[in-house]
């Protein structure tokens, strides 16, 4: 586009418990800068024209995991995207995560989220005597989980999930990610505890590789292989093969 | 606008990204396997329907129900299961590989050949679909 754009339509999914029955649209024009991420436009508009306007930010770097949305068709942080990359036409569309109850506007409730994540107890687990001073793990076993260890649980992956779309019992990308973040941990002892979380119809078994976590998660992380690598220990473990 | 007391107890979600528009590779193969899958099960149905004209009728019965399937409607039919069965079953494989872990860091290119042998696939057997569908009268 050669043309120097200097405003842009910013078209938000607006909820009100207390008012609305059902979600509506609303369409602000905002004015555009060099660079600008949709989080500063949504802080523009907060700013400038409504002050109503219910959104969750904090760190403004995608490391806090906080401004997750459903920006112009794609999961993202919205402190990451810029305008100018989630214009479709004029205009940038955000929404909340989908298919997690909507608080308010942009804010949606997390708490099956966290349970999940709690469910695979992303701890580790090694009830042997603590060494005098810490658990040594040689560089190669500490490269295993290097992608797992990236994630900053921003709910793209979970709310990306056609599996989890009905069914939020299903633990999700993000809690089978942290899973394997541990049972690859040389230095945890959890593998057969997490294995009997992980081995059910709510755990790997309900993964159908839609690949929607690793298209949407902002990291670039690839929890379809965490997942798989989960799945072919719970297929060994369930036939008798790994104690 | 009032809170309507009976719709507030079903809460608000955002379901955009079930909008086909958005959906990506893996997101279509998923739609495409399922639907495909119903559509070979319904197949199954009518297929034990048609075999069982042999208890109903006897060996009368069935032949005359062959034949009355020996129409345009039908051979259009069986070309759309043609369609499902093909990208079932390669998309299968595919499932199948994943599960034992290859590909998972090149879905899209998985995606991609399945499509491209289905359609090689496809595009060699509809020649015998046009064929059989020119022959047949459109109902006897």
């Amino acid at each position: 586009m050669t043309r120097v754009m200097k405003e842009f339509k910013l078209r938000v999914f607006r909820y009100d418990p207390e008012k609305d029955a059902q979600h509506h649209y609303q369409t602000w024009t905002v004015d555009y800068r060099e660079g600008m991420t949709v989080l500063e436009a949504l802080l523009w508009v907060f700013e400038k024209k409504d002050p109503s306007l219910a959104f969750r930010y904090s760190c403004r770097e995608a490391i806090c995991g906080s401004c997750a949305m459903y920006i112009s068709g794609r999961y993202a942080l919205a402190c990451k995207v810029q305008v100018k990359d989630a214009l479709e036409g004029d205009t940038v569309t955000v929404s909340p995560l989908p298919h997690m109850r909507v608080i308010k506007d942009l804010v949606v409730d997390q708490t099956k989220f966290w349970e999940n994540y709690a469910r695979v107890k992303p701890w580790l687990i090694n009830d042997d005597p603590a060494p005098e001073r810490e658990r040594l793990q040689s560089p190669e076993d500490r490269a295993r989980y290097n992608m797992e260890i990236d994630c900053i649980l921003c709910g793209s992956c979970f709310a990306s999930c056609p599996s989890g779309v009905t069914n939020e019992e299903y633990l999700g990308p993000h809690a089978l990610v942290w899973a394997a973040r541990f049972f690859r941990d040389s230095r945890d002892k959890g593998d057969r505890e997490r294995l009997e979380i992980v081995a059910n119809e709510y755990g790997v078994f309900r993964c159908h590789t839609v690949f929607n976590c690793v298209e949407a998660c902002p990291k670039h992380l690839n929890p379809t292989e965490s997942i798989q690598e989960l799945k072919k220990a719970a297929m060994a473990y369930k036939l008798g093969l790994i104690k | 606008m009032a809170k309507v007391d009976s719709a507030s107890n079903r809460p608000v979600r955002n379901y955009g990204d079930l909008n086909p528009r958005y959906f990506r590779t893996g997101m279509w193969s998923f739609v495409l396997h399922r639907i495909s899958g119903i559509a070979i099960s319904v197949f199954l149905l009518l297929h034990i329907w048609e075999i069982t004209s042999v208890v109903r009728g006897g060996a009368e019965g069935f032949t005359s129900q062959m034949a009355s399937m020996a129409a345009k409607l039908w051979v259009v039919g069986e070309w759309l299961l043609f369609l499902a069965l093909t990208f079932h079953g390669i998309n299968g494989i595919r499932l199948i590989l994943l599960d034992l872990g290859w590909g998972v860091h090149e879905h899209k290119r998985g995606f991609w050949t399945v499509f491209v042998i289905s359609a090689i696939i496809i595009a060699v057997g509809s020649y015998f679909f046009v064929m059989r569908f020119l022959a047949y009268p459109w109902a006897r």
